[in-house]
């Protein structure tokens, strides 16, 4: 057998177990990445070199018995914000167009010591936040699930690839949802993790202060083994917290019995009305989690208008900082979507950058107390399925809010994963979200909560 | 659609910003400025003259 797995943790035990080798996953990878590539765009290239060497190495170590964990042989591929030395780096942008970098960001590195192994770099939304744009020298990425359809973003490779069984997981970012987002409108687990315990060395910058990277996968369990290996300080990137790695594998299968979960069932009825199926996601998650043992109860929250006036705004304003040169002198070279968002961005002035700060932290107090409540909360991830790719708003997350910025704002862990299908056979996914560097209890929660419920399990028809 | 900002105003931030607009770039985002003044005033309150200035962020572990 060589066609790929479903998941990491079957490729892992196929690997250790000597039925096949890492070469073998990742050629069936780098085809299924080639043969998919007219339909779904997900890769801004492909490192087939550089995958085969790796592969080969993790091949010559599983001969040897000397395996380095469950990602030695694991194909994945990396959002093209994260450096990669010797392959360009562009954030799917003309401006970075002939970026080579000298050094691999430290996910990368740390991913690649596991002994995972880098088929390619993949489609971004422009700078990980103007998108889906068709004025840039790659086209966007598309839903797997329907190709005509929008895959979230801004981590929309990563998203489109794993849906579609071409890698087994993949690095997103998220500063207001973009790891979070894709995953609910590709059907996939996306953890974006607490701030600060994954490095972001290496990274290109949104908005240094919610700026984090996290993995991608079809499961929770996926996400975990994925994750553990990011953990850790990097002295490298002053966000990087100095405190040991947790242990996010070891309680995995734990359960959620005699947990708090509480449900903000205001974000999707009340502050941003959703559909149908995702309201039904919701419940149905909830009921999933009561049926296994948690306390479900409602939870509130101030309204998710005044997370998104508070994360705009101090997004805006650092994204505005991070390209401010280049708007001066190579504005043209931006695609549209991204140009004009961010004069936006230009017109929010100092104070209001940091009177969004102080709504921040007054915000945060507010999730904290929550909290105290609750050791979970539950919530949608996306008010829809996957819209056209024509129909998505030109200023959206100005215009239209968002349901993710709160855990942006506070710092905290928080996973999206598969919670049923609506419209067309689209899915809808809900997000978990726990307290800061409780990382472990959201992955165990998402983790019972698919074992429960089986959704992961559905595969777009490719 | 909240009102958007005065035409004057506008053109003297994307100014100060250095940025050059066309006409037609410029009335496409200039109408959804209104949002953004919204979310301005949204996040303005009256608070106490020594509130912390919140530039420094740092999530808090449970107990600690």
């Amino acid at each position: 057998m060589s066609a790929l797995p479903g998941t990491i943790a079957e490729a892992a035990r196929r690997i250790a177990a000597r039925e096949v080798s890492p070469v073998e996953f990742v050629r069936a990878a780098l085809a299924r990445a080639e043969a998919l590539q007219p339909v779904l765009h997900a890769f801004l290239r492909l490192t087939p070199e550089r995958a085969l060497e790796e592969a080969r190495a993790a091949e010559a170590r599983q001969m040897a018995g000397a395996l380095r964990g469950p990602l030695d042989g694991v194909p994945v591929a990396h959002k093209d914000i994260l450096e990669t030395a010797g392959i360009p780096t562009t954030a799917h942008s003309r401006l970075l167009e002939h970026h080579v970098p000298r050094r691999d960001a430290a996910a990368v590195e740390r991913w690649a010591a596991a002994g995972a192994v880098t088929i390619g770099k993949l489609a971004t939304h422009e700078f990980a936040w103007g998108g889906p744009s068709f004025d840039l020298p790659w086209p966007p990425a598309r839903n797997p699930w329907d190709p005509s359809r929008f895959t979230g973003g801004s981590s929309s490779g990563t998203a489109a690839a794993v849906a579609a069984g071409i890698v087994l997981g993949g690095t997103g970012s998220d500063t207001g949802g973009s790891i979070r987002g894709p995953a609910a409108l590709c059907g996939i687990a996306g953890m974006k993790p607490t701030f600060g315990l994954v490095s972001r060395r290496g990274v290109i910058p949104l908005a240094p202060s919610l700026d984090t990277v996290g993995p991608m996968a079809r499961t929770a369990e996926d996400c975990a083994l994925l994750l553990q290996p990011l953990l850790g300080h990097d002295p490298a990137d002053p966000s990087s917290l100095d405190r040991p790695a947790p242990d996010v594998l070891s309680g995995l299968a734990g359960g959620v019995a005699g947990l708090r979960v509480g449900v903000l069932r205001h974000f999707h009825e009340r502050d941003l009305p959703a559909t149908g199926a995702v309201a039904a996601g919701v419940e149905h998650a909830a009921e999933v989690f009561a049926s296994l043992g948690a306390t479900v109860r409602e939870a509130e929250l101030p309204a998710l208008s005044a997370f998104n006036a508070a994360g705009w705004l101090v997004m805006a304003a650092e994204a505005f900082a991070v390209h401010e040169a280049w708007l001066r002198t190579r504005f043209r070279d931006y695609g549209e979507i991204l140009r004009e968002r961010l004069v936006l961005c230009g017109l929010v002035s100092a104070a209001d950058y940091l009177a969004a700060q102080r709504r921040r932290r007054e915000l945060n107090a507010a999730i904290a107390a929550a909290m105290q409540e609750h050791d979970l909360l539950l919530c949608a991830a996306a008010p829809a399925e996957a819209p056209p790719l024509g129909a998505v708003p030109r200023f959206a997350g100005i215009e239209t809010l968002n349901l993710t910025y709160p855990f942006n704002l506070s710092g905290q862990p928080a996973i999206t994963v598969c919670a049923g299908f609506g419209e067309g056979g689209l899915p809808v996914g809900v997000q978990i979200a726990g307290r800061p560097f409780e990382d472990a209890l959201v992955l165990r929660a998402a983790h019972a909560f698919e074992g429960a419920a089986g959704w992961h399990r559905r595969r777009p028809v490719m | 659609m909240p009102d958007p900002m005065p035409e004057e105003e506008f053109a003297l931030l994307v100014t100060r910003a250095g940025i050059r607009l066309t006409a037609e770039e410029a009335e496409r985002i200039r109408g959804v400025t209104g949002h953004l003044l919204a979310y301005m005033r949204s996040v303005r309150a009256d608070r106490p003259l020594d509130a912390e200035p919140a530039t420094i962020f740092r999530p808090v572990e449970p107990g600690r």
